[in-house]
């Protein structure tokens, strides 16, 4: 315990150091504010264009501007923040065994298991807090502007992200002990997600899978609630790939 | 304080360890020496439990080792090959960070830590890792892998990257470590002056077996070649079979006759000639 926490601190100051603490906290800020500075702007672009709309012939209904389009903009931007956010962390055990900095540490006693809970501690915390943080400053804005108490199952959606974060994060350690590089890790994110996506073509599928819940629109919107099931498989998805990547990390050849 | 029994290891189709049996004893510095790709690291690795052995026994201090497991790695200092470290951190920082991963306490760590760089000579050094030369990366290679005070210390050609300069500063700082320190040092190479310079005794690993373990000095009076060249003043006398003491009754013969010569030489064999000669190149 004493040496994870103290892997943990490694970690932290890695995550300092080399920047990606900043970073990743200004890239989720900068979404939050884009979700509801596109929210507010949109009446102002319709505005400026409608002349020029109006020469096309086209007439532009005006639409009030609500919670639910900054909640929308939210939702929107979510698959880029994954992906970003998958792109900064993809090489976190990688890197490591790629340049060799872990052998000097396992034979000093680290446990392998202590590096592989040390790195998901840390990302799924970066996670949480950066989500976090965006989520509310959202959450502001909506209030600020306009009114959250419009939208739907809030609470449980805003969860549902979060849940599907944690559950990338979980992946990008599982897949670290299978492949050898960072290319890799994306590989088999992207390949996750493919495969998710191919099998929701099957008609009702939908609500069982753990990709549902990286987009809660028609949840906030009303139009749908959550899906319990995709909650228990992106749970089970998560310890699956916990118990997963600790037997393999401890088989693993080259550290 | 290291013995290895029959060690086998095959990468696929290639067997690198074909039987290995080695006895490190207690105290001085252990040459192991081989060619390019002998399997020098592939036995430390094993040794470390960073890889796992086909087949065969290895014991630490009389405690056998087994693969992934770390207990008898708390009396192992290990030097890689290419030491890797966080290039985000500096010296100091490094070894507190080793320090609590052997669950060393702070304040020893620290002291330790210190006494440690000193040593290195790398106590001034404030920068951060990442921009070391190779040299320094082998001192604090060094320094780290005598941070918990290990009882036996595996460097991996720790003098093959450096400049003569760089290497005599590391030799010195093994030498005085299995001095002062009470550890034994094992250390692989493929250069032989280093060898001969501050090995008690080594071994020599060639087609995946040891081929030769004892003294150096030993190892050189069994490959003694005979014979002496005698340098006269424009001529030079050669007996590839003579002894001893036929040079010294010539040499004598010489003086009588007052003939004058530049120098009488028993062929003494090199390490190298001797290594070549096991090695059969
Ligand atoms: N992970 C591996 N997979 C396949 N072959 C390997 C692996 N590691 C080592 N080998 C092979 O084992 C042989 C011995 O390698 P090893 O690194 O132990 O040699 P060495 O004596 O340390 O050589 P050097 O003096 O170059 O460091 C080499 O021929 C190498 O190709
Ligand atoms: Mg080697």
């Amino acid at each position: 315990m004493k040496k994870m926490m103290a892997f943990i601190k490694k970690e932290w100051m890695e995550l300092k150091r080399g920047g990606k603490l900043v970073v990743s906290f200004i890239v989720f800020m900068l979404f939050a504010v884009l979700d509801a500075g596109i929210a507010k702007l949109t009446p102002v672009l319709f505005d400026l264009m409608a002349d020029e709309l109006a020469d096309q012939g086209l007439n532009i209904i005006q639409t009030d501007v609500t919670a639910a389009q900054c909640w929308d903009q939210f939702n929107g931007n979510l698959l880029v923040l994954f992906i970003v956010f998958v792109i900064m962390f993809a090489g976190i055990l990688v890197n490591e065994y790629q340049k060799g900095t872990l052998v000097l540490i396992v034979t000093k006693g680290m446990p392998r298991k202590g590096i592989y809970f040390a790195k998901l501690i840390m990302i799924v915390a970066v996670w949480t807090v950066n989500y976090a943080m965006m989520t509310a400053l959202t959450w502001f804005y909506g209030d600020y502007y306009w009114d959250n108490s419009i939208m739907h199952h809030m609470f449980g959606a805003i969860m549902g992200i979060w849940l599907f974060g944690v559950m990338l994060c979980c992946l990008i350690m599982f897949f670290s002990t299978i492949v050898k590089g960072m290319s890799g890790v994306l590989l088999c994110i992207g390949g996750f997600a493919f495969t998710c996506s191919i099998i929701g073509f099957v008609p009702g599928v939908d609500k069982y899978l753990p990709t549902t819940l990286s987009d809660m629109m028609t949840v906030m919107r009303g139009g749908a609630d959550i899906s319990i099931p995709a909650i228990i498989i992106c749970i089970v998805i998560c310890v699956a790939s916990t118990i997963g990547g600790n037997i393999l990390i401890e088989k693993k050849v080259t550290l | 304080m290291l013995e290895i029994k029959n060690l086998h290891k095959r990468f696929g189709d290639k067997e690198v360890l074909k039987g290995v049996d080695l006895i490190v004893p207690e105290r001085g510095v252990y040459g192991f020496v081989g060619v390019n790709g002998a399997g020098k690291t592939t036995t430390m690795k094993i040794v470390l439990g960073l890889l796992k052995a086909d087949e065969g026994e290895v014991k630490v201090n009389g405690i056998p080792i087994a693969y992934g497991n770390t207990e008898t790695n708390k009396m192992i200092g290990y030097l890689p090959d290419v030491p890797e470290y966080y290039g985000y951190m500096n010296c100091m920082e490094y070894l507190k960070f080793s320090g609590e991963i052997c669950g060393m306490d702070a304040t020893d760590c620290k002291r330790r830590s210190e006494e440690l760089l000193e040593m290195v000579g790398l106590a001034d050094e404030k920068h951060k890792i990442r921009g070391f030369s190779r040299g320094m990366k082998q001192r604090l290679g060094i320094a780290q892998a005598l941070l918990h005070r290990p009882k036996l210390l595996i460097c991996d050609e720790p003098t093959s990257a450096l400049d003569p300069v760089g290497r005599k500063d590391i030799l010195d700082v093994i030498t005085t470590t299995a001095e002062n320190q009470d550890t034994t040092v094992i250390f692989s190479t493929h250069i032989l002056s280093d060898v001969e310079h501050i090995c008690t005794e080594m071994a020599l690993l060639n087609n995946g077996k040891i081929c030769y373990s004892g003294s150096i000095k030993e190892l050189k009076e069994m490959h003694r070649q005979q014979g002496y060249i005698i340098e006269l003043e424009n001529e030079t006398i050669e007996n590839p079979n003579g002894t001893e003491t036929e040079m010294r009754q010539e040499v004598q013969k010489l003086l009588e006759k007052g003939i004058r010569f530049k120098k009488a030489e028993l062929m003494e064999p090199s390490l190298e000639k001797v290594f070549m000669e096991v090695v059969g190149r």
